[in-house]
């Protein structure tokens, strides 16, 4: 359904704009792009503008520099004369492509020090200065060489102009009434103004029917000699009004492009919108009916005539010979809302004071069919498009956040209503619309109030506004109390997770440390195993045996091995791991010493694996010992016969060494009826201990096989397999 | 025929080594002193081949006498109990020693080696210098001799990066020199020898200074790169154990 919508509203757009675009020609200036064009003039044939950056003309399709000054505000064309006046107040006369300074120029500036000047005119050898900050309008008399404060217009005038003979002049007479002063027939009238703000600049503009048209910021109002005929709110405000040869008018709009009204109707229906949202600040109509409008930052767009045609098919067709062309001088005819000639209107010590009392005013105002205050009201309210009963408080979850809303007055005459709004909450200023539909989107959560007041034709506003109030709450994730407990909840988490970490850590130590201990425990039970006094005392005694045989050399030989192997068992216990050549090498010690001991009844054999570098390989110190120890006292010391050990060390895998200690005595079975010495079983259980705890220390896998080998169904001996990872 | 000079505190000693020697026919022996003044007196009076000097005695001990005598034009093989300290910087400086009790395996071999380099006698008193330096200072500043095909290096333990093993060959790379030394001798040799050391073996052929290590870069067992900014394989299986001792270690 939404994708149906927007598929129509992409096509409606792509129409719209393709209907009715006629063609603007832009042109820059190439060395400053960003020129502010404040007027634009047809003098002599010649297109020129005034700039921030000075004075320039269009040329060879280009604009290009004149001359250099800053400040310069509009033209003043007087016959053949042509005038420029500065923000300041300064005047020239632009001649032989120079600025001329009148001599008067200085003690006017500094009368104008502290205002904003919002007109100027010319008028019987007379420049007229209305100014919108500082409320004066000042006459600079160049027959006389004088310069006058007209106190006349002492009430807060902030515009003066005058057609033909005569003058209009804006007056604030008191300070929060903003009204138009008309003077266009002995009896002036006044229209109130919409905008409380006075400082703000006008334009009106004298239109083809004998109507007149003045805006000033986003107001228009359309008046004749003696009454208002209708006033409209422009989207944006107005920088200058211009009505062409075929009396369309044209609005140039700060921040809105051009507006153009096909007739004195203004109308929104009958009125088209271009140059997008640009901001347009002058506007001059050629000797060929072509329109010049000057932007501030994207330079000059010219409408040809023929394309002005285009955009309205029922206008009469021009055939338009080039506007460039020098042809057409003597038909100048300038369009200009200040040419006046012979006004004897403002005379020095002319006395206004009477015509503008406030009492006088009062009771004109009075006398209007239309000052009854409208009534405002909100007729309908959609959210999310939805329909509402209309309340005048809504309390809104976080997803309904989109506002449409429909405005009506009651009026006592049937003239059309204009209207402002705010939504405080949202917007700063007023919004001036004569639509009477308000669309919101998407507000953000939070309390909006939106008030709208009427206006009538009289200008007259609606005493109250009407107040819609509008509560969007947080969403639950965005709300205060969510968000704290969502933190609170976070650092409690945290405080918990990092106590378990701790408390883990300590365990941990305290695994650790209880395991280094049992590794020393174990250590040193290996060390006294090995050590155990019957090895050693029975090794000594056995010695002892060749020297009483004067067996002396026997004697040195095997009393040299009990001290390496004394020597080695001490070194041993310092490392965790040796090379399984010393351990091998300590065996090998071991196994003679006990082959002394039992006299020879068993001989022995190490094998090792060709694959095994036996200096490289580190297998855990003193941990075989034990199982060869097994073999000889359990296995072969009570056989009948002679005894065999063999142990062999395979490479089972890449990084698992296999060490075999395998004997042909009696068996595990009747091993354990004959109950020989604990000492053994004991050196046996030890090293199972330290196995589990080098596992689970190392994460190695250390393993035992034990399997008791047969011949002819009889217990033939027992094989121990030790797997040992490398 | 070998004159020899047995220096022993104890009688046993003296007496046990002189009846071991005995299946020794070239060897005869000169003289028996049970301490340095009484070895002092006998070399004035007649100089041995070989002297076999106990090194710990009480009124001062082997190398004092050593010391005290200078240079010497006689062989010295230590004979000790158990002293692991002695017996290091022994090994370290090449010369001989047998340890208590004596086993005649040993002292044959020990004989053989004294009368094979009888010629490289000399160096005897170079090998001692070094063995009284390494006596006397801390272990970061011993040094070790090791015979190439040349002759002696004297290398101070804390200059050697790393031992490579070629076969039953060793290289051995040293600080600030651009080629290593090449020795005849498999790198387990070095590996007892230097086994109290800051050294670890982390691969079949790499013996490196853990004092050397830069960096060490992750990977299937990893390489390190030691301060000649060469890169030395670290074996899989010993990847683990070598990180444990790297971060343990304090050096």
């Amino acid at each position: 359904m939404f994708r149906i919508l927007l598929l129509h509203i992409i096509l409606l757009f792509v129409l719209s704009s393709y209907a009715q675009q006629p063609s603007f020609k832009n042109f820059k200036s190439n060395t400053s792009p960003y020129l502010q064009f404040n007027d634009v003039v047809i003098f002599q044939n010649n297109v020129l503008f005034i700039t921030n950056e000075g004075l320039f003309k269009f040329e060879k399709e280009a604009i290009v520099q004149v001359l250099q000054k800053e400040n310069l505000s509009k033209f003043i064309v007087v016959n053949k004369q042509l005038f420029i006046w500065s923000i300041f107040g300064e005047i020239y006369e632009f001649k032989n492509k120079k600025l001329h300074t009148f001599p008067f120029n200085t003690l006017l500036s500094k009368r104008l020090e502290n205002s904003i000047i919002n007109t100027m005119i010319y008028s019987d050898s007379s420049f007229y200065i209305s100014t919108i900050v500082g409320s004066q309008v000042i006459q600079v008399d160049l027959r006389t060489e004088t310069i006058k404060t007209l106190t006349q217009f002492r009430q807060n005038p902030y515009f003066i102009t005058q057609f033909g003979k005569k003058l209009i002049t804006g007056t604030n007479q008191n300070t929060t009434k903003n009204e138009l002063a008309i003077y266009l027939t002995e009896t002036p009238f006044f229209i109130p103004l919409a905008d409380e703000n006075s400082n703000s600049k006008s334009n009106i503009i004298q239109l083809k029917d004998n109507t007149y048209l003045f805006t000033k910021q986003h107001e228009v109002i359309r008046f004749n000699s003696s009454s208002l005929i209708n006033r409209i709110f422009s989207e944006k405000n107005i920088e200058a009004i211009h009505q062409d040869r075929e009396n369309k008018i044209w609005c140039a709009l700060n921040n809105g492009g051009i507006i153009v009204y096909a007739d004195g109707n203004l109308k929104e229906s009958n009125s088209t919108r271009y140059l997008g949202n640009q901001t347009v600040i002058s506007i001059a109509e050629d000797t060929l009916g072509n329109l010049w409008f000057g932007t501030s930052g994207n330079g000059v767009y010219l409408l040809e005539k023929n394309e002005i045609e285009s955009v309205n098919s029922n206008t009469i067709n021009y055939k338009t010979p080039h506007i460039f062309s020098n042809t057409n001088t003597e038909n100048e005819k300038i369009q200009s809302k200040f040419i006046i000639k012979n006004l004897p209107l403002i005379k020095e010590d002319a006395s206004f004071a009477a015509v503008s009392s406030p009492s006088r005013i009062i009771s004109i105002k009075e006398s209007f069919p239309d000052s009854i205050s409208p009534i405002v009201f909100v007729n309908s309210i959609k959210i999310n498009g939805i329909d509402t009963t209309t309340l005048s408080h809504y309390e809104l979850s976080y997803q309904f956040n989109s506002i449409e809303l429909t405005i009506s007055g009651v009026n006592s005459n049937k003239s059309d209503l204009q209207y402002k709004y705010i939504l405080e909450g949202k917007d700063v200023n007023w919004t001036y619309s004569v639509s009477t539909s308000v669309y919101y989107a998407s507000l953000q959560p939070g309390y909006y109030t939106f008030k709208v007041f009427a206006m009538n034709d009289s200008g007259i506003w609606s005493r109250t506004p009407a107040i819609v109030t509008f509560n969007i709450s947080q969403p639950f994730y965005a709300s205060i109390w969510f968000i704290l407990s969502g933190i609170l909840l976070l650092i409690v988490l945290l405080f918990i997770v990092l106590f378990f970490i701790n408390k883990q850590n300590q365990q941990k130590n305290k695994l650790l440390e209880e395991q280094k201990q049992k590794i020393l425990f174990s250590e040193l039970q290996v060390l006294r195993n090995q050590m155990n006094p019957h090895f050693i005392f029975n090794t000594l005694n056995s010695i002892q045996s060749f020297i009483t045989n004067n067996e002396s050399k026997d004697a040195v030989i095997y009393l040299s091995k009990f001290a390496k192997l004394m020597r080695a068992t001490l070194a041993n216990t310092k490392r965790q791991k040796i090379s399984l050549k010393d351990e091998i090498d300590t065996l090998r010690l071991y196994l003679e010493l006990e082959q002394l001991r039992l006299n020879n009844k068993f001989s022995y054999e190490i094998i090792v694996d060709d694959k095994i570098d036996i200096h490289y390989e580190q297998v855990p110190s003193m941990l075989i010992q034990p199982y060869v120890e097994n073999a000889i006292w359990h296995g072969i010391s009570t056989l009948e016969g002679k005894g065999i050990i063999r142990v062999q060390f395979l490479l089972e895998k890449e990084n698992l060494l296999k060490c075999i200690i395998e004997d042909n005595g009696i068996g595990r079975e009747q091993a354990m009826k004959t109950k020989k010495s604990t000492s053994t079983s004991f050196g046996m259980s030890i090293t199972k201990e330290r196995i589990e705890i080098l596992n689970s220390l190392e994460g190695s896998n250390l393993t035992i096989k034990v399997h008791d080998l047969t011949k002819n169904n009889k217990p033939a001996g027992t094989r121990i397999e030790l797997f040992l990872p490398i | 025929m070998f004159k020899a000079i047995i220096v022993d505190d104890e009688k046993g000693g003296r007496d046990n080594l002189e009846a071991l020697l005995k299946s020794f026919p070239n060897i005869s022996i000169i003289a028996k002193a049970g301490n340095i003044k009484e070895a002092q007196k006998a070399l004035e009076i007649d100089k041995p081949d070989v002297l076999f000097l106990d090194i710990e005695m009480p009124g001062g001990n082997g190398f004092d006498l050593l010391e005290k005598l200078g240079n010497i034009d006689f062989d010295v093989i230590f004979t000790t109990a158990y002293d692991h300290y002695a017996i290091k910087a022994i090994k370290y400086s090449a010369l001989d020693y047998l340890l208590k009790p004596i086993d005649p395996t040993d002292l044959e071999a020990a004989i053989k080696r004294f009368t094979n380099k009888l010629k490289d006698q000399p160096l005897t008193n170079t090998k001692l210098k070094t063995l009284f330096n390494n006596v006397s200072t801390e272990s970061a500043n011993q040094k070790i001799i090791i015979h190439d095909g040349e002759g002696l290096n004297f290398i101070r333990i804390k200059d050697i990066i790393r031992f490579h093993s070629e076969g039953s060959y060793t290289d051995i790379y040293i600080v600030g020199n651009q080629k290593p030394i090449f020795i005849s001798r498999p790198i387990n040799e070095y590996e007892d020898l230097l086994s109290n050391e800051a050294f670890y073996r982390i691969h079949r052929s790499h013996f490196i200074n853990l004092q050397h290590v830069k960096k060490y870069v992750k990977g299937d067992g990893g390489y390190v790169i030691m301060s000649d900014n060469s890169k030395v394989e670290v074996a899989r299986r010993k990847r683990n154990e070598f990180i444990q001792i790297l971060s343990s270690s304090t050096f």
